[in-house]
């Protein structure tokens, strides 16, 4: 596996909303490192914390609603918790990239595309006019968008919605991120865009040797474009491993439901799974084990004591007490 | 290309406003009882003066006749003569245009003057005194009838501390409380535009997109925020300068200015048709053209309008 320094590691981080004096806990002490060269797939349903994850390392989780009860993140060392915001903003689109899940809402639709690219590269790279000119119309081509520079003119209403990401994507990576956190990137394009923009960003990824948080709730298009995954529930991460030994072995009673709730040809005629129950209100703050209601292998261990992610071989770690044993489902 | 096709539409569109709004004038004070004869005539004169005089104006004849000849009139711009004062309306309007438009444009001006950072400082300091401020300034500016704070503001400035002049518009210091009368009222409307689409676009997706760039907030507020918020307000100020040559007309009777207005009114007295007829078709021959710039600078700003 990765023997070298992760780019960015996070290590029990709590989140919590305030929300009309109720509280709700986004993030329940998440431990997470990403590396340089490497796509990390995290993947779970809405509201299960993929998004606060991100937002967490951007800092841009929206104030006052949200609070960081404890944690780290690491940017090479680097704590950002503790970085004003000023400092932040130097880390932000330089360092740590983003790519947005609606191109058409994150985009604004009153600037250029070409504008919205040297804006950027003019304020991190300290490029002037002409060579920031000439670096978004080089950033284009490298997204397929062009290499005559015509989309530097057009607004983003002009682009088709596969264009779109695309300039989304060339204004991330403009400034040569370290780390691009992708947040459901293709969840918005039908499945051929979807096809293409993933294997952008995979070459992009090789091209830059940058590190990348891929988020999805979508497993077929984690296993396509990750080389390694992170199943999170309820703000909780239950296991993480490589894209090949978690498809072939789970170690998480969740992420096994997971998978066999995805059709699949070969069981063609047999009835889908469903994971009985409701995802954890976030409100409730349990004891035991996130998963443990809805789990058919919780015992009483299971709602007493909640499991710590513990690392099993090849790095397959999982926060299961029974993560060892031989269960099925 | 998309454009010139645009602008030909609102262009069209202008020149049909203007004939419904002639058409709706000719026949609406012909309808209306008073006749232009029996003003010119006075209350001694006999039916048969009276007939003759009807002759003299071209009232006698019939609407149809009437009606044909005034379209053909405005279509040449030559909206015929005073009946009363006998010189071309043309003219008569033209003298004094220049005053109501100055005023409308500077109530304009120091309404937007106003509104426009008020507006957005309310937006970015939510619940802030300047927020406060521009609460208490907008409740109490639409509240306000202009003619009011008009009477108001010659009691003070010009009566108890006389630092303008009473009335006349003999030097630029006459306008300064009537455009500032005209101008409080619209920028309590512009204001409250302002602020609830800046409010608007700060909620936006691209803004987040825009703090993960790293760009400065100031940067994301007044460049990226504002350029989408301002965009409704060209709109909105285009409608407000209309409504502000209709409160000139009022104004100008509160200062005592030969504008527009009381030429119109001394019209509307003396039922002399070519006159009011000519007036109301130039008012909205303004008006609409003042919006059909407004569109095209909205659409030059927001190049998305072009293509619907």
């Amino acid at each position: 596996m990765n023997t070298t320094e992760p780019i960015i590691t996070i290590e029990n981080l709590r989140v919590e909303f305030t929300q009309e004096r109720q509280k709700a806990f986004a993030l329940r002490g998440i431990d997470i490192a990403f590396y340089k060269d490497e796509i990390h797939g995290l993947v779970g349903e809405s509201g299960s914390g993929k998004t606060v994850t991100a937002m967490s390392i951007m800092g841009l989780l929206p104030k006052p609603a949200a609070t960081i009860l404890s944690g780290s993140i690491r940017y090479e060392g680097k704590e950002l918790l503790s970085l004003s915001e000023d400092a932040l903003r130097t880390y932000r689109g330089s360092k740590i990239a983003m790519v947005f899940q609606e191109p058409a809402k994150y985009l604004n639709p009153a600037f250029t595309v070409g504008e919205q690219i040297r804006e950027m590269v003019m304020l991190h790279k300290g490029l002037n006019k002409h060579q920031a000119e000439m670096r978004a119309r080089e950033l284009l081509g490298l997204v397929g968008l062009g290499k005559d520079g015509r989309a530097l003119g057009a607004y983003p209403h002009e682009l088709s919605s596969g264009m779109k990401q695309r300039a989304m994507i060339a204004i991330a990576i403009s400034c040569d991120p370290d780390f691009l956190i992708a947040d459901e990137p293709t969840t918005s394009l039908d499945v051929t865009l979807q096809l293409q923009i993933l294997k952008l960003l995979k070459i992009l990824k090789k091209m830059k040797r940058m590190g990348m948080l891929f988020i999805s709730h979508d497993l077929s298009v984690i296993r396509e474009i990750a080389d390694r995954v992170s199943v999170i529930y309820a703000g909780k991460i239950v296991e993480s491993a490589s894209v090949a030994r978690l498809f072939e072995h789970q170690m998480h009673p969740y992420t096994r439901l997971l998978l066999l709730s995805i059709p699949d040809a070969r069981h063609r005629g047999k009835k889908l799974a469903t994971i009985a129950g409701q995802v954890l209100d976030a409100t409730n703050d349990p004891q035991g084990c996130v998963f443990a209601p809805r789990c058919p292998l919780a015992k009483e261990l299971c709602y007493r004591e909640s499991p710590k992610l513990i690392a099993h071989e090849q790095g397959h770690t999982s926060a299961c007490h029974f993560a060892e044993e031989a269960w099925d489902l | 290309m998309n454009f010139i096709k645009y602008a030909a539409k609102r262009f069209l569109r202008l020149i049909l406003t203007i004939f419904i709004i002639s058409t709706i004038i000719f026949f609406v004070i012909r309808v209306i009882p008073g006749d232009p004869a029996l003003v010119i005539g006075g209350v001694d004169a006999s039916p048969s003066d009276i007939q003759a005089i009807r002759a003299k104006l071209g009232t006698d004849r019939p609407l149809s006749v009437q009606y044909v000849e005034f379209l053909w009139s405005i279509l040449r711009l030559d909206f015929g003569r005073s009946m009363i004062s006998d010189e071309p309306v043309i003219s008569l309007i033209l003298q004094r245009f220049p005053l109501t438009f100055t005023l409308a444009v500077l109530g304009l001006l120091i309404g937007i003057l106003i509104a426009i950072p008020l507006g957005v400082l309310s937006a970015v300091k939510r619940w802030s005194g300047w927020d406060y401020l521009g609460l208490v300034f907008s409740q109490l500016g639409m509240a306000i009838p202009s003619f009011w704070l008009g009477i108001l503001l010659l009691l003070l400035l010009a009566i108890k501390f006389p630092i303008f002049p009473l009335f006349g518009a003999d030097s630029p210091a006459g306008l300064v409380l009537p455009a500032l009368s005209l101008g409080v009222g619209r920028a309590a409307i512009l204001l409250r535009h302002t602020r609830a689409s800046m409010i608007e676009e700060l909620s936006k997706e691209y803004v987040v997109a825009a703090r993960a760039k790293g760009l400065p907030e100031s940067v994301i507020r007044y460049k990226h925020a504002l350029k989408n918020a301002l965009l409704p307000i060209i709109t909105i100020a285009g409608i407000e300068f209309g409504y502000m040559l209709g409160g000139a007309i009022i104004i100008e009777q509160v200062f005592s200015l030969p504008g527009l207005g009381r030429l119109f009114l001394y019209a509307i007295y003396q039922r002399d048709f070519p006159l009011i007829q000519g007036g109301v078709v130039f008012i909205a021959l303004i008006f609409s053209l003042v919006n059909f710039v407004a569109d095209m600078l909205y659409s030059i700003v927001n190049p998305k309008i072009r293509l619907e």
